[in-house]
């Protein structure tokens, strides 16, 4: 729970910094904040570990195939990345950067989870006896 | 989750903030333009070395 605390109060100094900045050099409190950014998302990975790690067990256990689920988790991964970029460029002032990460995301998504539709397809023509 | 990392980027950031505004007042626009951009270069590297580290973090984590 300490890990918590400390990333609020990251989050909480960066703000204050970043005002301080962006008043003298707005490039240095884009920077800060990014750099917050980043520190909090690495935060957010660490307690997702254990939940990742809940999730491949089960799926071991499950007997689930691996290029079944790993589809889902790397749309998981694409969309926190695409999210938190478009974030930043956002809070830069480039929206239009912003919207293109946002659609480059949604199509790394569709591309990650292609096979995934293909084998639905395979399944469904297997089932139908085609 | 390193916090002196955030205070040291601060810190520069108003260290090469001050020495802009001196060096623009006295006269030296193009040192204070020289010493932005040095100061960019620096906190530039810091932040693209955490950001390499978060996407290796989300590589791993996430199996690509």
């Amino acid at each position: 729970m300490e890990a918590f605390f400390k990333a609020a109060a990251i989050g909480m100094i960066c703000c204050i910094f970043s005002l301080v900045l962006q008043r003298s050099s707005r490039e240095q409190a884009m920077l800060l904040n990014t750099l917050s950014v980043t520190m909090l998302l690495a935060s957010f990975l660490q307690f997702s570990k254990p939940v990742m790690d809940t999730m491949h067990q089960l799926e071991s256990q499950i007997g689930l195939e691996s290029s079944l689920i790993s589809p889902v988790y790397k749309c998981l991964g694409i969309g926190i990345v695409s999210q938190t970029a478009s974030g930043i460029c956002k809070d830069a002032g480039s929206s239009a950067v912003s919207e293109s990460i946002r659609m480059l995301g949604t199509a790394a998504g569709l591309y990650c989870t292609s096979p995934l539709f293909l084998a639905v397809l395979s399944l469904v023509k297997d089932l139908m006896g085609g | 989750m390193n916090v002196d990392l955030i205070f040291k980027i601060a810190a520069v950031g108003i260290i090469v903030s001050i020495l802009g505004q001196v060096l623009s007042r006295s006269g030296r626009d193009e040192m204070a333009t020289v010493v932005t951009l040095a100061g960019l270069v620096v906190v530039l590297m810091i932040v693209v070395q955490q950001i390499s580290e978060l996407f290796n973090l989300v590589k791993s984590l996430f199996r690509f």
